[in-house]
């Protein structure tokens, strides 16, 4: 039946909340259907565009059913490319979700540690394999942008921050439940994080070793 | 009016400051999508804190279910307290409390909905804000309030939460935020002088803490602002790019990353399925049949809750009725209908 594939799709996509939801590891990319609902397109579309030569404009208006046929396959073919760029769409807004979450860190982001961090003990494939050649580029290409356009707020503010939150206080307490090793902080003062260890600092400055995982909000 | 006493009979809701805007919402019979937020930023709302707190006050106000919009110009100081100007360094405000306030006011307001709910409407037609229109032409000498005595903080409060509580793009308000950034460094040159030099107390010290406290507020309420602009950008750039109209309302820099947002995720789609379907089915801003487009735009028929800061005029609802937008009330209507109020600042979404 036409448009099954692209329902199946859809569908699964839609259930799951697996690619919008930063914690979870992305879904693979669903490669093969994706190639099958393609191949089914271009027959649809080789069977339209066959129909319609053979017979011709002028049986077109009279052939009632002919042109029922022509209908339905065009629609389903129209039904199968809005499925699959709703799919598309999911997962991108899924990948700059995770983006955003990573504190646009994108060489943390497509890292094992990122994967291993959210969910340790699942082997759950990392975000690199998840996504398809063509998301990473996109994923690149978007981590470029904001790159772009985050320079100019840099002197004054991280646009990557978050913003969960409205900040209350200054300083924050925080256990080290990775070794980060020794970091230089804003005010020029090195830290050295080993795991276990408990400290004191400002907020602004462990901000992001806390989103990324490396420290832990007491 | 009835169902209104019903609800203040019973003994059990105010217990429960969460569960009140939904039901009042339920009873005047449009859903209030208080999720509206792009997902990206919609765990971040202030003005969505249920905080425990603020239940004595809920209980305070629900006693007062006529109070109108008293209880909101009463309660301004709360919202006010949150964005007290850095360029205080006797910042007397208190970290802790300071972002509580904003939905008791909202709350206590939903009384005046009585008037567009009652008429069983809620669900006002497209097309007919016109009429309102040149009626409150007239209204256009009413005092101009106090907008310029708004400090800058304040005014990017207000500004944000316009951001954040509408559907489409608005002004991108660039000289605010230059004047804020610019505010923010020679702010953060002063604390850096001050903290370094032993001539100061520790009274003084303690000031410098709450300083810098609100500073890292008001950076909030800036990247906030920016990154839910942003979030709009990418939901709607094939829209925006194809409409010069909006293009003002952009800076300069998130023009170029609409653009730019839009190309590469059409070059996506293209490299992913569109180059791999039939040559009829690659393009990216068909319509089909049932007047359905490919380009997103903003749904403008979405409910918003808003509150008056000056008399608006008249809108009329779907029903046919009108409804009289009085200074101080809150009202749940469709967005198109009250679009320019709110992009005037004259209503305030909530």
């Amino acid at each position: 039946m036409y448009g099954d594939l692209a329902l199946q799709l859809v569908t699964a996509s839609h259930r799951s909340t697996l690619s919008t939801t930063p914690q979870l590891p992305l879904p693979k990319y669903a490669l093969p259907l994706i190639l099958s609902i393609c191949l089914e397109t271009r027959q649809l579309g080789a069977a339209i565009t066959a129909a319609a030569e053979t017979h011709g404009q002028v049986s077109l208006s009279q052939d009632r059913a002919l042109v029922c046929n022509l209908t339905v396959q065009h629609l389903a073919a129209r039904r199968n490319k809005r499925c699959l760029l709703a799919y598309l769409q999911n997962r991108v807004n899924g990948v700059r979700e995770r983006w955003w979450d990573a504190g646009g860190g994108l060489a943390y982001l497509l890292s094992p540690a990122a994967t291993a961090s959210v969910n340790p003990d699942s082997d759950a494939p990392d975000l690199r394999s998840a996504l398809s050649p063509q998301e990473l580029d996109f994923l690149r290409g978007y981590n470029n942008l904001m790159l772009d356009y985050k320079s100019d707020f840099l002197d004054a503010l991280d646009m990557t921050a978050g913003i969960d939150r409205p900040p209350g206080e200054l300083m924050v307490d925080v256990r080290v439940i990775k070794d980060a090793g020794e970091v230089v902080l804003e005010g020029g003062e090195r830290v050295e994080f080993r795991k276990g260890e408990r400290f004191r600092l400002a907020r602004g400055a462990v901000e992001r070793l806390i989103v990324q995982g490396f420290l832990e909000e007491v | 009016m009835s169902f209104f006493s019903d609800d203040e009979d019973d003994p059990s809701y105010p217990l429960d400051p969460n569960a009140r805007p939904p039901n009042r919402a339920a009873g005047v019979g449009t859903g209030v999508n208080r999720t509206r937020q792009p997902s990206i930023l919609s765990t971040a709302s202030m003005s969505l804190t249920h905080d425990p707190d603020t239940s004595s006050s809920i209980q305070g106000s629900s006693r007062n279910p006529l109070g109108g919009g008293r209880g909101g110009r009463g309660d301004r100081g709360d919202r006010d307290r949150s964005r007290s100007s850095i360029s205080h360094l006797s910042a007397t405000a208190s970290p802790g409390r300071s972002y509580v306030g904003m939905s008791v006011d909202d709350d206590s307001d939903m009384a005046s909905l009585v008037g567009p709910g009652r008429s069983g409407a809620g669900r006002p037609r497209r097309g007919e804000g016109e009429a309102a229109d040149s009626e409150v032409g007239t209204e256009l000498d009413f005092d101009l309030d106090e907008d310029e005595e708004l400090d800058d903080v304040r005014r990017m409060g207000r500004v944000w939460v316009r951001e954040r509580g509408t559907v489409e793009i608005q002004q991108w308000e660039g000289d605010l935020i230059d004047s804020l950034l610019d505010k923010l460094e020679q702010q953060q040159k002063m604390v850096t002088t001050l903290r370094s030099d032993p001539a100061t107390s520790e009274e003084e010290h303690f000031k410098l803490v709450l300083v810098q406290t609100e500073m890292e507020r008001v950076k909030y309420l800036v990247r906030s602002y920016v990154r839910c602009r942003l979030s709009k950008i990418e939901k709607y750039s094939h829209h925006i790019v194809l409409t010069p109209e909006l293009h003002p309302l952009l800076s300069g820099a998130e023009l170029s990353h609409a653009k730019r947002y839009t190309e590469l995720l059409h070059t996506h789609f293209q490299h992913s399925v569109l180059d791999s379907l039939p040559e009829w089915l690659r393009k990216m801003d068909d319509s089909y049949g049932d007047g359905l487009s490919m380009v997103v735009k903003p749904n403008k028929d979405i409910p918003v809750l808003i509150f008056c800061r000056k008399y608006c005029g008249e809108i009329t609802l779907e029903g046919g009725e009108r409804a009289e937008l009085a200074r101080g009330t809150t009202h749940l209507v469709r967005y198109h209908l009250v679009e320019q109020w709110v992009k005037l600042g004259w209503a305030e979404v909530l």
